[in-house]
Order: structure tokens, then sequence, then C-alpha cells
């Protein structure tokens, strides 16, 4: 997968997460039926933590370490232009 | 030994660790303004993931979230949700370019920024004043919240006056004599230290709860509790202000500034939702809504801002003492790193900026040490009056709603080019405007005081950015076009000149 697709895609799941985390808050799986040990509303909203979290993990590959690889290389041939 | 002189020889001998700390990590300083406000810009990924998780997390973690949990119920997970997002999502999208940006240009505070970018003084003025006055309440709550612990901890033997004057005393030292590294070393070491009794104490009360059926316990006495009980809207105020709001208030700004590189930032990044939400936010979640069943923390429906303190008092009133250091440990974690940066914008903003332009490093320094005793007498005189008393959060959330309305104007050096010098200053004078008026009048409309400020605030900005002209871009302060070239996947320009490590 390209790496635009994948941030595309990141961004994409992090941004239905967000939305899935809210709808506890509109009444939307939001009974008391429990999911093992926990109530709905608490395992919807842990879950899409989850995937956040995973998220989170994501962007190193994808944004920071990219930009530190960026900014070496000018650093070294800011460098190598100045000797 | 009674359980009283236990608790003292144990605050002793705590604060006589994180003290020695602090000192052996302000032998690494340099004499130099950079090194005393920012670390040098050389803070390491541990130190700055601790540092920032303990800066954020405060007493009202350790005493405000639990009583929230224990009266909301699981309407306050979304608490859960920003703390990922707030940790992890932000760091990119502003903590990475303020970072960039402050590193170029060699900026401490975030006033520099705003005055070079926009080429406002007016601007920067305040920008910084706004950030001071932000950061006392959240800085009040940590006083009051851990000598009100220590009180009610001790049935009354330390009183309330005792435990502020203490914290205090300790905070004012230790940021005084260690700057910014020794406070980063201290937050780490009271991090885990809090952190180590909130796992501890998550542990035991899912024991006396039912173990892991414990929810189901809650359930036969406050089932309400388990179902979220709507209001979006105030769950959108609190994701605001405490989320959208805490990256903008000036000493998390400089938690950026103080990154070694931006893979350090990265790993930050990645590292931080475990520590703020599975942690820091879903250890109250379990605790508060375990409090709910009868007999379990007595004393909790009286007093569920201190829900913390009455387990230990009725379980382990030995290791209570280890929960009051605990407390104090997630003040004085939070409070240092607010009151380094309160002072860093006096000196730097204020003092120097508009009345000794060719001050030294070293009276700067002076100055900043100055104003740390200034603001430290001005938090204690504050938690001994009355108005330093009351629920935690609503407190808090002023100080984080204040901070809310310097979003626009840092959105306008981060990515809203078109947001000019007198658009983000009428939107930061209307939005404060109106966050004090609807606070203090208590009127009733749709949202509370931090949103409606930030409607005006960004309404104002959008206005008037149509019709004033854009800061002029001469003395190399055109951040997008740096942004395009660095953040962008472009081959980064020749002719740049920043700096680069």
């Amino acid at each position: 997968m390209l790496l635009r697709s994948k941030k595309a895609t990141l961004w994409t799941i992090m941004t239905a997460a967000i939305v899935a985390s809210w709808l506890p808050y509109f009444d939307i799986f939001n009974a008391l039926i429990w999911v093992g040990p926990l109530p709905l509303p608490l395992a919807w909203v842990l879950s899409a933590n989850i995937v956040l979290t995973v998220c989170a993990a994501s962007l190193y590959p994808l944004y920071f370490k990219p930009l530190h690889e960026r900014m070496t290389e000018h650093h070294n041939n800011q460098v190598k232009n100045h000797e | 030994m009674n359980n009283v002189w236990i608790t003292i020889v144990i605050l002793i001998a705590f604060i006589g660790t994180f003290c020695v700390l602090s000192l052996l990590a302000s032998r690494k300083n340099e004499p130099s303004i950079d090194d005393y406000v920012v670390g040098g810009r050389r803070m390491n990924t541990g130190l700055l993931l601790m540092s920032m998780g303990a800066t954020y997390f405060s007493t009202w973690t350790l005493l405000g979230s639990f009583g929230v949990y224990f009266r909301e119920g699981i309407w306050f997970a979304g608490f859960t949700t920003w703390a990922i997002i707030q940790g992890s999502v932000f760091i990119w999208l502003f903590g990475t370019r303020i970072w960039f940006i402050g590193k170029t240009y060699s900026f401490i505070t975030p006033g520099q920024m705003v005055e070079h970018y926009y080429s406002s003084p007016a601007l920067r003025l305040i920008f910084s004043l706004i950030g001071i006055i932000a950061l006392v309440p959240v800085m009040l709550i940590q006083v009051t919240g851990s000598a009100r612990a220590l009180e009610s901890l001790t049935n009354g033997a330390i009183p309330y006056v005792v435990g502020v004057v203490v914290t205090s005393a300790v905070v004012g030292i230790i940021v005084l004599w260690a700057g910014f590294r020794g406070t980063a070393w201290a937050d780490a070491f009271m991090g885990t230290f809090f952190a180590t009794i909130l796992v501890f104490t998550a542990v035991f009360v899912i024991g006396q709860a039912g173990g892991w059926s414990f929810l189901h316990n809650v359930a036969k006495y406050e089932p309400q509790l388990l179902v979220n009980k709507g209001e979006p809207v105030a769950m959108l105020e609190l994701w605001l202000g405490l989320s959208f709001g805490a990256w903008a208030l000036p000493h998390m700004w400089q938690k950026f500034y103080s990154a070694g590189s931006a893979k350090v930032l990265g790993k930050v990044a990645a590292f931080t939702p475990f520590w703020n939400s599975w942690m820091m936010a879903c250890v109250p979640l379990v605790i508060g809504l375990s409090a709910n069943i009868p007999g379990l923390v007595p004393g909790a429906a009286e007093n569920s801002d201190a829900i913390l303190p009455l387990i230990f008092a009725e379980y382990a009133p030995i290791l209570g003492s280890f929960v009051v250091a605990g407390i104090l440990a997630a003040a004085i974690s939070t409070i240092n790193s607010q009151l380094l940066s309160s002072a860093s914008l006096v000196a730097e903003d204020i003092w120097r900026r508009f009345f000794d332009s060719s001050m030294s490093e070293a009276r700067l320094r002076f100055i900043n040490k100055v104003v740390i005793c200034m603001l430290t007498a001005i938090v204690l005189l504050l938690a001994l009056s009355p108005t330093g008393t009351g629920y935690l959060v609503p407190v808090a959330s002023l100080g984080f709603s204040l901070g809310l309305q310097l979003v626009p104007t840092a959105m306008g050096m981060l990515y809203l080019s078109w947001i000019t010098p007198a658009g983000a200053l009428a939107g930061l004078v209307g939005g404060v405007m109106t966050l004090i008026v609807t606070a203090i009048t208590g009127v009733d409309t749709f949202f509370g005081p931090g949103v409606n400020g930030i409607i005006v605030n960004a309404t104002l900005v959008v206005m008037v950015s149509q019709f004033t002209r854009a800061a002029p871009r001469t003395n190399g302060n055109d951040y997008h076009a740096h942004y395009a070239t660095v953040f962008s996947q472009q081959p980064p320009q020749e002719n740049s000149n920043h700096v680069f490590e």
C-alpha cells in the first residue's frame, strides 16, 4: 500500500473511532446489556479506545520517522554545502 | 508511633527524595536561560513522556476524576478517549510544528513565537497574560487538593493551612533550584510513584468489589451509572476545554520546545495513550464506579472528591501515608511546570520585552527566580482564601477554558495562514471577555463559558481577518513556507536556512 493510502486509511479509521466513541451520548449502543464484565456503552467506548491507541502508535512510522529522516538529510546537505 | 507521625515521617522522606533527585538533575544544568526554561531542548523520550503525563494529570486525577466517575458514572468515560487524542494526535498536529519553529528560532516562550509571526507586540502581551492567568486556577487546585487530602487522611491532625504551606514551599524551592531539567526528573519520579499507587489501589478495590464482575455489583445498587446519561454538549465542552485547550497552555507548549528531536516527540506520541488513557483515565473509572457499592468506601457520598484517601483511611491507614505522598506528588509534578512556565512568561514576554530589552541572560535568569517566588506567594495566598476551595473540576475547567481561547491565535501560526494579527487580537480579546462575562454572571446559555468564548473568538477571527492586513513577511517569519518545505514530501528548498539536528 502506498504511504499516502496508509495515511488516508489511518485518518479514516481514527475519525470513525472518535465518532463511534460518541454514539452512547446519543443513546446508541447505550443499553445496560452486558458484554462480558462490561456494560455495553463502556465496552463500546473502550473498543474505540483500543482502535485509537493502535492508530496513535501508527503515527510514529507514518509521520514522525519520515519527518526525522527528512530533517536529518536536509541538515547533512546543509553541512556538505557549507564545507 | 501513631499514624499521623508515620505520615509525617513518610512525607519528609518523600520530599527529601525528590529534592535530592532534582538537585542531582540540576547539576547538569548550563548557565543559560534556554537550559533553565526548556531544558536546553535535549529532553529524551522517557523523561518527556513522564514529564508531560505527570504535568497533565494532577491532583484532579487522584481526587476530582474519582469523584466525577462516582457521581456521573460511565458518562465520563469520554475522558478516556480524549486522553488518547490529546496525548498523541495533537502532538503530531501541533507539537511538531511548535517544536520545529521553537528550535529554528530558539524561542523559549509561546509569546516570542506569536510576536515573531504576527509582528504584534500587543498580541504577544495579551497571549502571555492570558496564558499566565489560565495557569493560576490550575496551580491553585493542586495546592488546595493536596492540602485537603492531607487534612482528610489525618483526620485534621495536619490542618489544611499546613498542607497548603508545605506544598507551595516545596514547589517553589524545587523550581527555583532545579529549573526545567530538575522539574522533569522530579515529574518522572513522582509520576511513577503515583501511578504505582493507582494500580495498587485499583487491584485492591476490584478485589474488594467482587473481582472482575465488580460492575455487576455496581449495577445492583446504581444501574443508572452504567448507562450513558447523554448530555453530549456538556461532554463536548469538557473535550474542548480539557483536551483542545490543553496543548495551547504555555507549560505544555514549552514541553514541545524541550524535545530533543522529532523522533522523541513521535515516541512520546506513541506511548502516551498507555499512560494518559489506560492508566490515568481508566483506573479512576474502576475505583470511582466501585465506590458506589454500599460500605466499600464509607463517606464517599459526602466527600466524593476524597475517595482515594477514604479508601486508605478505611482499609490501610498506615499505607495511607503513601497516598498522601502520591497526592502531593501529583500536585507538585503539575504545579512545578506551570510555575516555571508562568515565571518565564512574566520575565521574558513582559519584563524583558517591554521594560528592559537589553537585559542579560544572567539577569533574565535572576528575574525568572524572583517571579517564581512572587507567584508561589500569590498561589499560597489564594489557596488560603475562601475562593480557593470548592469543587475541583469547575475551577480547573476555567483555566483550561482560558487556554482554549489561545487556540485560534495559535492555529494562525500553525495552519491557518489567512488569520491576520488584528483578527487574532480581536478574537482573543472577544473570546476571553465572553468567557469572563458568562462565567461571572452565570447566565444560562446553550453552551458553557468556555465554548461561548471560543465561538465568539473564532467568529471574530474569521470576520476581522477578512478586512485586515496579514502580518508582513520580511523577517523570516513565513512559518507556512517552512512547514511546506519540511512537513511535505517535497524535497527541501536549497535556500532554506532552518536549524536542523
